[in-house]
């Protein structure tokens, strides 16, 4: 059994209104399998955690047997910059992960909330998304394989450590998203990819969403190398935020680029200060759980409309949005519990056929407002999916609707 | 479970033209020509596609299927030949004579009904083996298509008889008399070149006008054309069809023809005559009197498109104000590998614009006699090549070859359209100021 | 059911136009595009070609019914044996559904059957400035749907990536008939990213009947440098180095001498005769980045030797350049009259002494190889050329295979870059799985399709192979590859 490292008498509070009798810390993927194999028999609950940021999404209803703590899980198995692949243990931080490709001149294309603290194998674990995802891809498409422990204690690794490779099943990208519901993460593996020589950012002003949404989308019709395109709508008014990198003189003409199409320019950042932008972009709706966040998909021709009408729901409160245009990404955050004002967005998001997922929420909305949104199709397959890999059903209650 | 046909194998090649062992097995079975057959764009079947036909040869030579299986028939029959998938194979495989020697082997293995035999000696042999006959038929027909006895003809059911009244319907407008060869040439004032004019059956009789238009463009290019006289069919539809012993009889008498000077280019008018000649060598390859001067002959075919192409053409002095889309011809884009000269040639005349089509080198459904014998495939074929003929809204569309003009031309009918079609010599013989200005030609 | 009953009932389903059954009908879709000798051939029962998803789904239940396995089929240029039905069944051919049902430029996206041709939908959507990234050698002929069945790869995924980072959601049928749209993972998803499993699984999880795909813009600018090397080995550190140099071209292929001399003298691309390899590297992007990095690859090619350097800025000029390319394969008919080829990947940076282990191969089993390939990926293409009817040809073939596929998984390589496992690779999957992986993999077949009815004996191998001597070895390469001396 590994060891435990808090005392068993009282639950924990993993995260706001997710608890566990016991933590429990692993080390090595076979004492993984060893603990996961003995949970199955006793058919005791596991919620395994990294950073713990997005712990409290879902619907754990009682506190769980287990909380599996992968924070000790850490390392780079292998980096080898000549052939921009690298191997990671789940439980390493997206920050040490960064570190160790800069001395390489390299980087993950992602930007991420709370560096510091975020686990890969919990941002593969969510599926996590970012505005780069336009042209650099999401972390779905950097997996190019996985060592994992299945609920059933089954010890397994998929894909390689080469950029192409079609030797058997997808298992790596269908892990991604699943949240920790089938299996858990105890490396990864990644494309990385070389460093930007230079990054820019072009920032401009507009009346409302609805325009700000018109111009983007014009704009990446116009640039087919922009890098990312995101218009927010908050306390600083209507912006959009457009990306370029690459080379110096390939980024100084882009931004020329974007503003003349933008036909605004409120500032123009340039290398670290534009990376630093988008740290903050993103980190800007991790701030405190307290506020509620709903994540919502739809077809990028669509999200002009449910924008605008969201808009004109939060008008004047401290709400705020945030639209990937380009890939129909938007992400709301309203300051209280909000509770109608979040009820009322996911049904006009319904309306327009989009689903959401809710991200953060207190423990009272997530009670009364399903996290995942409507059921999936093919929700048979993912329940018969979860019994292959889960037979016990011990790994995260109440994540996904399998 | 592996097919078991061999028990039911009682034929298998022999004879005459076999289909050559080593050619058949240069198809990997890759699949890349499968796009490019008309035959399997339609079917979407393997059996159907130049590597299932490939596929079924192969199988008849181990032994594995029945020469005279009704499917192998029916796949060797329904191929257009139309040689697409040769122009692309990778590999370099041979499909036109793998596919003439397969149809050759079933022409001498097949018992074929006796009606049946008798329709293609009176619908293919009658008209095609002698000009004359040919031009007699045309005659007629030019006769009635002016006094509009057509239907009246019709009723008789003599057009019946040998499936003319599909030809009929397909017949355009003739335009002028016949050009019986040896009867006229052409001879501008300043010679830099002569040449010997394939007169074609079809070509001397219903496009007689662009065989003579094709005189006067060489004209004003400084070149004189002849049209030697005791020339013949070229044999193609023979070839096609498996009977290669008239095609063979057929060649020699051109060869005859042409023997001439002996070097002069002989130019062609027709993609499908034009392809035909220029296999001659392969044809005779096995006689020992014709095999050389067969291969001599066909190194000296060209068509008119190619050989003007070649030479810096005179610049053409009338523009010509329309818009027109360019139907590649099977036998010249896949057979002949002729696919920008046209092209070029239509850029030189002044005040034309060329508008592309979709599928542009997709199969019409013409192939030589195939839209007699097959016509229901050859009218989806003409249908779909309609559609794209359309969508480019040209005023005109332009091919080289007398099948693909009757073709087109009834396809664009039965579709509602009624943009004319034109050989690609009429529009140049326009941009010199046509018959009137062009060069007379004089009586031989 | 007896054969009679099925042939009606299948019938019923896609009417008598819809429907092959003879065996002389059987016998051209016993092949698919492997080559001859590295996968059996097999008969179907029956072969069907619906032309709706519904007729599928009804095809998909009465084979449930009548207990036959069901293989897919697009155009049948797999390499690896996936659309042959081993097993016999129904072949549920899907050449018929060949529609574009949507293009949506504000989405980027297309909606389209699973029959459509590769090529065609990128040519489709070209004036509207979009293509579709993945672009096997083969997009002239093969489908939308054998490309997700495959995750394929082509010389441009080294920038784009592959079928699956193209692929938005897909509509299936189930083993059970049923008919579900799958979903990718992307905000405001809550659900398993079933696409995500179903791209690459050779047909064995369902059937694509549509398929939402990703259209990408087309680059602003657009050069392909052709570099010329007098040794496979400098080719090889030039690739590495414009790698670690922090270059990402849109792609980076290499030809050796032989693939030259198959392929120059058909498509006079204006390859070199007389150079030891080239390689084809495009960059594309913004004018500017472009035009620097062009610069920069070719300071990297001439300082590892290259001995002649061109570009080709012109359309005309480049499709000519990877016209030789994309044909090469296909080319080698021209060499010899069988070939076989390995689609092992290897790490980027053990590329060059890869290839000369390939090369040691080759003189040690008295072999001409020819290597065209993705060097920008590490995905070697070695191509064995031989003559079946030669007495020990084919033995000879068999052992290098043998060798290379294990010094290449010695490197850290895998099996398959991009052409799949099918039959032709299964009995090799132990070489680079344990138990426990392919017990994993097994699981996820297993929730798809319990009964194993899609596609059977494809990709999970039925026997293990680790640590047997090489005798062994042999015997299960002839046992299921079908390679056996004439
Ligand atoms: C306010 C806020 C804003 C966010 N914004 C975005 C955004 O813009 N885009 C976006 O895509 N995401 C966003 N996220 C989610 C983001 O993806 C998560 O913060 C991050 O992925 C969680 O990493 P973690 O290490 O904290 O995981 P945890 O919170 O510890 O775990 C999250 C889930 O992953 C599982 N898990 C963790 N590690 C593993 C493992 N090794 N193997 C299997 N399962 C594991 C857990 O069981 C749990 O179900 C946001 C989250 C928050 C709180
Ligand atoms: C000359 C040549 C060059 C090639 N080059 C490349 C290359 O560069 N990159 C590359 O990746 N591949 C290449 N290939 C391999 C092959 O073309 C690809 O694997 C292609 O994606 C197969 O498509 P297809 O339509 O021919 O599928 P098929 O061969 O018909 O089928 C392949 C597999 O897909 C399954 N399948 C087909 N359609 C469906 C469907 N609708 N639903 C579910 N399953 C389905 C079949 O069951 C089978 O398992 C090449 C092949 C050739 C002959
Ligand atoms: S004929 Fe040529 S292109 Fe067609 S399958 Fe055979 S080798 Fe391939
Ligand atoms: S000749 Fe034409 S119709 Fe015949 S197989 Fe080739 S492409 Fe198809």
């Amino acid at each position: 059994m590994p060891m435990s490292i808090h005392d068993t008498t009282n639950a924990h509070e993993l995260a706001t209104g997710v608890f566990a009798d016991e933590v429990v810390a692993v080390e090595s993927g076979s004492r993984l399998a060893d603990f996961l194999r003995e949970a199955t028999a006793a058919n005791h609950s596991v919620i395994p955690f990294g950073g713990r940021r997005s712990l409290a999404t879902g619907n754990p209803t009682e506190p769980a047997r287990f909380g599996l703590d992968l924070t000790g899980l850490t390392g780079i198995l292998s980096y080898e910059p000549a052939d921009l692949t690298l191997s990671v243990r789940a439980g390493t931080t997206l920050a040490d992960i960064q570190r160790a490709l800069g001395e390489g001149g390299q980087e993950l294309p992602i930007d991420v909330p709370f560096p510091d603290v975020t686990t890969i194998g919990g941002l593969v674990a969510t599926g996590f998304v970012g505005p780069r995802r336009l042209r650099s891809g999401s972390l779905r498409d950097l997996l190019i394989g996985c060592e994992f422990v299945r609920g059933d204690g089954l010890l397994a690794k998929a894909g390689g450590m080469v950029v192409k490779n079609v030797s058997g099943f997808e298992i790596p990208r269908f892990l991604h998203g699943s949240w920790g519901a089938l299996a858990v993460l105890t490396s990864v593996n990644l494309k990385v990819t070389p460093m930007a020589r230079a990054d820019g950012t072009l920032l401009a002003a507009f009346d409302d969403v609805g325009l700000a949404i018109d111009a983007a989308h014009r704009l990446i019709a116009a640039e087919p190398s922009i890098e990312a395109c995101v218009v927010t709508s908050d306390r600083d008014g209507v912006r959009v935020s457009a990306r370029s990198v690459g080379r110096a003189g390939a980024v100084a003409a882009s931004l020329d680029s974007f503003a003349q199409c933008l036909g605004s320019e409120v500032a123009r950042l340039e290398v670290e200060e534009s990376r630093a932008f988008w740290r903050e972009l993103v980190n800007q709706y991790a701030e405190d759980n307290s506020k509620t966040v709903l994540a919502l998909g739809a077809r990028p021709r669509d999200i002009r409309a449910l924008a605008t009408r969201i808009g004109d729901v939060t008008a004047g409160d401290e709400s705020a949005i945030q639209v990937s245009p380009g890939f129909g990404s938007l992400r709301i955050m309203t300051p209280t519990d909000g509770e109608d004002l979040a009820t009322g967005i996911v049904a006009l998001a319904a309306a327009d056929g989009a689903n959401y997922v809710l991200e953060s929420a207190s423990p009272a909305l997530r009670s009364s407002l399903p996290t995942w949104g409507a059921e999936p199709e093919g929700i048979e397959v993912m329940r018969s999916v979860k019994r292959q890999f889960d037979p016990g059903g011990i790994l995260n209650l109440g994540r996904l609707p399998v | 479970m592996a097919v078991s046909l061999v028990d039911l194998v009682k034929h298998g090649y022999s004879g005459d033209d076999v289909p050559d062992d080593d050619l058949l097995r240069a198809c990997v079975h890759c699949g890349m020509c499968l796009p490019t057959c008309p035959t399997y764009r339609l079917t979407g079947q393997e059996a159907s596609s130049p590597r299932g036909r490939l596929w079924l040869m192969k199988s008849v030579a181990d032994g594995r299927l029945d020469l005279l299986d009704p499917e192998f028939d029916e796949q060797m029959y329904q191929c257009l030949n139309c040689r697409a998938c040769e122009a692309v194979c990778p590999s370099g495989v041979h499909y036109g004579p793998l596919v003439e020697a397969a149809r050759s082997q079933l022409e001498q293995h097949r018992p074929r009904p006796l009606w049946q035999r008798v329709r293609r000696r009176a619908g293919l042999n009658f008209p095609f083996s002698r000009v004359s006959r040919m031009r007699a038929m045309v005659n007629g027909l030019r006769l009635y298509q002016r006094v509009g006895l057509s239907a009246a003809l019709r009723k008789t059911g003599v057009l019946r008889l040998v499936r003319l009244e599909t030809l009929e319907a397909m017949l355009p407008p003739i335009q002028e008399a016949p050009l019986v060869s040896g009867k006229e040439s052409w001879n501008p004032p300043l010679v830099e070149d002569r040449i010997d004019l394939f007169n074609g059956c079809v070509m001397s009789t219903v496009f007689s006008n662009v065989n003579r238009a094709t005189g006067r463009v060489l004209a004003h290019n400084n070149v004189a054309t002849a049209v030697p006289a005791t020339q013949q069919c070229c044999g193609a539809l023979h070839v096609h069809s498996g009977m290669m012993d008239e095609a063979r009889k057929l060649a020699r008498i051109n060869i005859d023809a042409f023997a001439g000077d002996g070097v002069s280019p002989i130019i062609v008018t027709a993609a499908g005559c034009g392809a035909a000649l220029k296999e001659y060598g392969f044809l005779l390859k096995d006689d020992p009197n014709y095999a050389d001067r067969a291969a001599r002959f066909s190194g000296r075919v060209q068509d008119v498109t190619e050989y003007l192409a070649a030479r810096d053409l005179v610049p053409p002095t009338h523009d010509v104000r329309a818009t027109v889309t360019y139907q590649e011809p099977c036998h010249l884009a896949h057979a002949q590998r002729i696919i920008a000269q046209p092209r070029k040639l239509l850029a030189q005349v002044p005040g034309l614009e060329i508008t592309e089509m979709k599928e542009s080198s997709l199969c019409c459904g013409s192939a030589g006699i195939y839209n007699i014998i097959r016509k229901r495939m050859a009218d989806d074929l003409g249908d779909r090549k309609a559609e794209n003929v359309v969508a480019t809204r040209a005023d005109c569309v332009v091919t080289a070859n007398p099948g693909c003009h009757m073709q087109l031309r009834t396809s664009l009918k039965r579709n509602g359209s009624e943009m004319p079609v034109r050989h690609i010599v009429e529009i140049l013989d326009e941009a010199y100021g046509g018959p009137v200005v062009g060069s007379k030609a004089t009586n031989a | 059911m007896d054969r009679q009953q099925l042939l009606e009932e299948l019938e019923r389903i896609v009417g008598h136009d819809g429907i092959r059954h003879r065996p002389v009908d059987l016998l051209v879709y016993e092949y698919d595009g492997s080559v001859d000798g590295a996968v059996d051939t097999a008969a179907p029962t029956a072969v069907v070609l619906p032309r709706s998803t519904d007729q599928v789904s009804a095809i998909v239940k009465l084979a449930k019914r009548a207990d036959l396995p069901v293989v897919a089929r697009g155009a049948g240029t797999g390499l690896s044996g996936g659309a042959v039905a081993q097993r016999g069944g129904i072949i549920v051919s899907l050449t018929r559904m060949d529609r574009v049902l949507d293009v949506n430029l504000l989405d980027r996206t297309a909606l389209v059957e699973p029959g459509v041709i590769n090529l065609e939908l990128s040519d489709g959507v070209r004036d509207q400035g979009l293509f579709f990234a993945p672009d096997p050698s083969s997009q002239k002929a093969c489908t939308i749907g054998g490309n997700v069945a495959e995750n394929s790869g082509g010389p441009h995924c080294l920038k784009y990536g592959v079928t699956t980072n193209h692929i938005l959601g897909l509509e299936i049928v189930l083993p059970n008939g049923e008919v579900i749209w799958t979903r990718t993972a992307q905000d405001g998803y809550g659900g398993l990213d079933l696409t995500a499993a179903v791209v690459g699984s050779e047909g064995m999880f369902g059937i694509v009947t549509k398929a939402l795909v990703k259209l990408t813009p087309i680059p602003a600018a657009t050069t392909v440098m052709l570099a010329a090397f007098g040794s496979l080995d400098d080719a090889s550190r030039a690739v590495t180095s414009i790698i670690a140099a922090g270059n990402l071209p849109a792609s980076l292929e290499m030809m050796d001498n032989l693939t030259i001399q198959a392929v120059e003298p058909a498509y006079h691309a204006g390859y070199p005769m007389d150079a030891a390899a080239v390689l084809l590297i495009e960059s594309d992007g913004h004018p500017v980045e472009v035009a620097e990095s062009v610069e920069e690859i070719e300071a990297l090619c001439r300082e590892a030797g290259a001995t002649s350097l061109r570009s080709a800025d012109t359309a005309a000029e480049r499709d000519l350049l990877w016209k030789g390319r994309k044909m090469a394969l296909a080319a080698m008919g021209r060499l010899a009259p069988n070939y076989y080829l390995h689609d092992t990947v290897v790490p980027r940076s053990r590329l060059p002494e890869t290839l000369e282990t390939v090369e040691a191969i080759a003189r040690h089993h008295k072999l001409q190889i020819a290597n065209v390939f993705h060097a920008g990926d590490g995905n070697l293409h070695p191509l064995m050329l031989f003559d079946r009817r030669k007495p020990g040809d084919v033995e000879r073939i068999l052992e290098a295979s043998h060798d290379l596929i294990h010094e290449c998984v010695r490197v850290g390589g895998m099996l398959s870059g991009e052409h799949g496992i099918g039959t032709e690779k299964r009995g090799y999957m132990t070489l680079v799985f344990s138990e426990s992986d392919l017990r994993a993999m097994a699981g996820l077949k297993e929730a798809f399709d319990p009964d194993q009815r899609f596609n059977p004996e494809k990709v999970i191998p039925t026997g293990y192979m680790c640590g047997e001597v090489k005798q062994l070895h042999l015997q299960a390469m002839q046992q299921q590859h079908g390679i056996v001396p004439v």
